[in-house]
């Protein structure tokens, strides 16, 4: 954990993850990057929209004996509702690791840099149900969306630009994994993880909702 | 960027700007100035008036007017908006119902539930039947492990279960009320495709973009509502025919770019009644589409019984055959010389009575015994009345055996044999002692033969078959009535036929006799019962 303040207005800031290079201040929505040793501004960031989604930065929750903190959020609109990528911190963990969240729908991922891709895989000519073999596994495609980042908070890898368009491809293997290939980029991003739902996640310090108390999380015992 | 958030600087101890709690929203419907309570702001892409029933979208904590309706919704909606209930553990809010029909206009209602932590379910009701339905994040496979596409009949694999293939149809939007996560409009149809594995249900909804001849996607929409008012076509299955008109038209490709699989579960009323506090529910008309079949049960049920009653069938013929001594107590063949036997008339019926003794038996301690009798015959019948008199008590039992055989060949060429030559019949228990047999039977054996030598020889002055027998059993041969018996000697006395009888008796034999028809009833049984759980599947 390193502590550093905002170059914009000051406030304090603090990198949970060793990963983190950008920061969004919480006080002025200022997001910064590091560089050499100081933080630098890049610029202020639009404002989220609220989606009514019941994480937020600071929950913590565990997965699979893990424990994790979410540190960070890109918030993303799809067709159908938006769609966030909590960043996560993962304990003694090296690797990083997102929670994909939409309308009660979980997805534990992690970035995965030296991903095989097939050569000039181009996301227009997918089709649904095609097979997608990833680093040797076999992947078929569920679905082809065009998201559009919409903003961002807390601390991140790498940074966002509101309006950014891009084509997410999603697909799952017959063992049960998920994955997600971005292609926001020249070379897609590549996360894989599995699908979860909200129990598997243990989560504590989730946001009250549509009158729904945390507590309306856990299965009601009557 | 504002003057106030350039000037903007932290303070310590300042508190970051939190944003406000989500909750439902009071807003006007922009048509008729109703107030509209949207639920899920947020969430929510579509809400209805429920005054006017125009369709609203919500933008900018304001209403827009998507589609203005001066109507009144006429569907009845069971479970009441903003109603919450628990359902398996969760709390749900019911937030919006869709009124769907297929093409032969089946109708049924989707309750749109909400619970922030868990997402979204659909509960579906369609003539009394209930059925909770969660999105899947996987693929439906089919037994070579790949993505089922939508309309296949394959058996599927999906959530760990497996599917049968159940139905593949259009739904159409017929009505909508309350709000909705996506632009929900009336009159828009669907393709489905439905998988059951009772109390479980997989369906699966594809979306198909349509791409003209540059590759660039067309909104189809569009095209068929336009499409729509030309034709004035107004039925779902009309949808197909306009749909493949425009593919036709303007040469388009299809791409399939999303598959929705959910998976959903039976749910009997009295649940939903309970979880929802309601106190009315519409009839149950139908048996369910993923509804338990209560038969099934019962068929699992026979058919265990069936393997148990089974096994202790075996066990006890096993513990039958192992602890019967079954040992022979007695073996002879006899040769009988049809013409020392007596000619006897009943009705029109003319028959040989004979007798002999077959000697004597002992059993060691109360057993059955058994009998076995064997004897050629051909074209001949045989009866035979087996006496056991206990040498002590002097009780008696008389046992019967009936032996016949014919065979020959039909008018049509078939050779066809019926009966046979050897016969058993096994005694209930006999008290331990020594017992005197003594056999007394009839037969058509030699009966020409007698004949020719009767009207030969003239028939003798006394009877003698009888004398063979104790006073004791006189009376039981056929009441004691006197036949025609040949003389003591006459000349080919010795070539008269004779009949042939082997018996052998067996003392302590396991019975199995009961087996037959215990395995044929419960065949019977189980029969039954697959026959009335497949007829109630077919109800589906």
């Amino acid at each position: 954990m390193r502590q550093a303040s905002c170059p914009a207005c000051g406030a304090p800031l603090v990198f949970e993850n060793a990963h983190s290079l950008y920061t969004v201040c919480k006080y002025c929505r200022t997001m910064s990057v590091q560089a050499e040793e100081a933080l630098r501004e890049v610029g202020k960031v639009a404002a989220l929209v609220e989606d009514g989604s019941p994480l937020r930065l600071g929950a913590t929750g565990s997965i699979g004996g893990k424990t994790f903190k979410i540190i960070g959020r890109i918030q993303y609109r799809h067709p159908v509702g938006f769609w966030n990528e909590w960043f996560l911190v993962v304990n003694d963990d090296e690797e990083d690791a997102w929670l994909g969240e939409a309308s009660g729908q979980y997805y534990f991922t992690r970035l995965k840099k030296d991903a095989e891709l097939p050569e000039d895989l181009d996301p227009q000519k997918l089709q649904a149900g095609e097979a997608v073999p990833i680093s040797g596994q076999k992947f078929f495609v569920r679905d082809i969306q065009t998201t559009k980042v919409v903003s961002g908070e807390g601390e991140l890898p790498f940074p966002f630009e509101t309006g950014y368009e891009a084509t997410v491809v999603d697909c799952v293997s017959s063992d049960g994994d998920f994955a997600t290939l971005d292609f926001s980029e020249e070379k897609p991003l590549v996360f894989i993880g599995k699908p979860v739902n909200f129990r598997e996640l243990n989560l504590v310090h989730v946001r009250s909702v549509y009158g729904f108390k945390a507590t309306d999380a856990e299965p009601v015992t009557t | 960027m504002a003057d106030s958030e350039k000037t903007f600087r932290y303070q310590a101890g300042m508190a970051p700007p939190e944003p406000p709690p989500v909750e439902a929203r009071r807003l006007l419907c922009p048509h008729c100035g109703a107030a509209v309570d949207l639920l899920l702001p947020g969430k929510s892409e579509t809400v209805r008036c429920q005054k006017c029933l125009s369709i609203l979208e919500p933008e900018h904590a304001a209403l827009k007017l998507r589609e203005a309706y001066n109507e009144q919704f006429p569907h009845r909606l069971w479970i009441p908006l903003g109603r919450e209930g628990i359902l398996d553990g969760i709390k749900y809010k019911c937030v919006g119902m869709v009124v769907r029909e297929d093409e032969e206009h089946a109708r049924w209602s989707e309750y749109l539930l909400f619970n922030p932590y868990h997402g979204y379910r659909y509960l579906v009701e369609s003539y009394g039947n209930w059925t909770l339905v969660e999105p899947h994040p996987g693929l439906g496979l089919d037994a070579k492990g790949y993505p089922v596409l939508w309309g296949s009949s394959a058996n599927i694999r999906l959530a760990g279960k497996k599917f049968r293939y159940y139905s593949h149809y259009r739904a159409r939007i017929v009505n909508i009320i309350g709000e909705f996560p996506w632009r929900a409009s009336i009159g828009e149809t669907n393709e489905i495709t439905e998988y059951i594995n009772p109390p479980y249900q997989a369906s699966c909804e594809q979306v198909i973009q349509y791409l003209d001849r540059e590759g660039n996607p067309v909104d189809i929409a569009a095209l068929m509502a336009a499409e729509h008012g030309n034709a004035d076509a107004q039925h779902s299955d009309d949808e197909e025919k306009i749909l493949s008109r425009i593919i036709r038209k303007r040469d388009l490709r299809q791409r399939t770019t999303e598959i929705h699989w959910s998976v959903g579960q039976y749910k009997y009323p009295e649940e939903i009644k309970a979880a929802f506090q309601l106190d009315e529910l519409p009839p149950k008309e139908a048996f369910g589409m993923c509804e338990p079949n209560p038969l099934r049960t019962r068929f699992w049920l026979s058919l265990a019984i069936t393997a148990l009653l089974s096994l202790v069938s075996c066990a006890s013929c096993v513990y039958a055959i192992n602890n019967a001594e079954q040992a022979t107590v007695l073996e002879k063949k006899f040769i009988l010389n049809t013409a020392e036997f007596e000619l006897k008339r009943e009705g029109d019926t003319d028959y040989l009575e004979f007798s002999f003794e077959p000697g004597e038996i002992i059993l060691p301690k109360e057993t059955n015994v058994e009998f076995d009798l064997k004897s050629l015959l051909e074209q001949q019948w045989l009866s035979l009345n087996i006496f056991m008199i206990h040498s002590e008590s002097g009780a008696g039992y008389i046992y019967d055996a009936e032996l016949s055989r014919y065979f020959g060949v039909s008018d049509d060429g078939e050779s066809w044999s019926e009966g046979s030559e050897t016969t058993s019949l096994t005694t209930v228990k006999m008290p331990p002692g020594k017992y005197n047999l003594y056999a007394i039977g009839a037969t058509n054996v030699g009966i020409y033969e007698f004949k020719q030598n009767l009207k030969l020889f003239g028939e003798s002055a006394s009877g003698m078959a009888q004398q063979l027998l104790g006073p004791r059993l006189r009376g039981a041969t056929q009441q004691g009535m006197r036949g025609v018996v040949l003389p003591q000697n006459f000349a080919g006395k010795e070539n008269s036929p004779k009949l042939e009888l082997t018996l052998r008796v067996t003392r302590d034999v396991p019975i199995l006799d009961w087996l037959f028809p215990v395995f044929l009833w419960l065949i019977g049984w189980n029969i039954f019962y697959l026959v009335r759980y497949r007829s109630k599947e077919k109800e589906r």
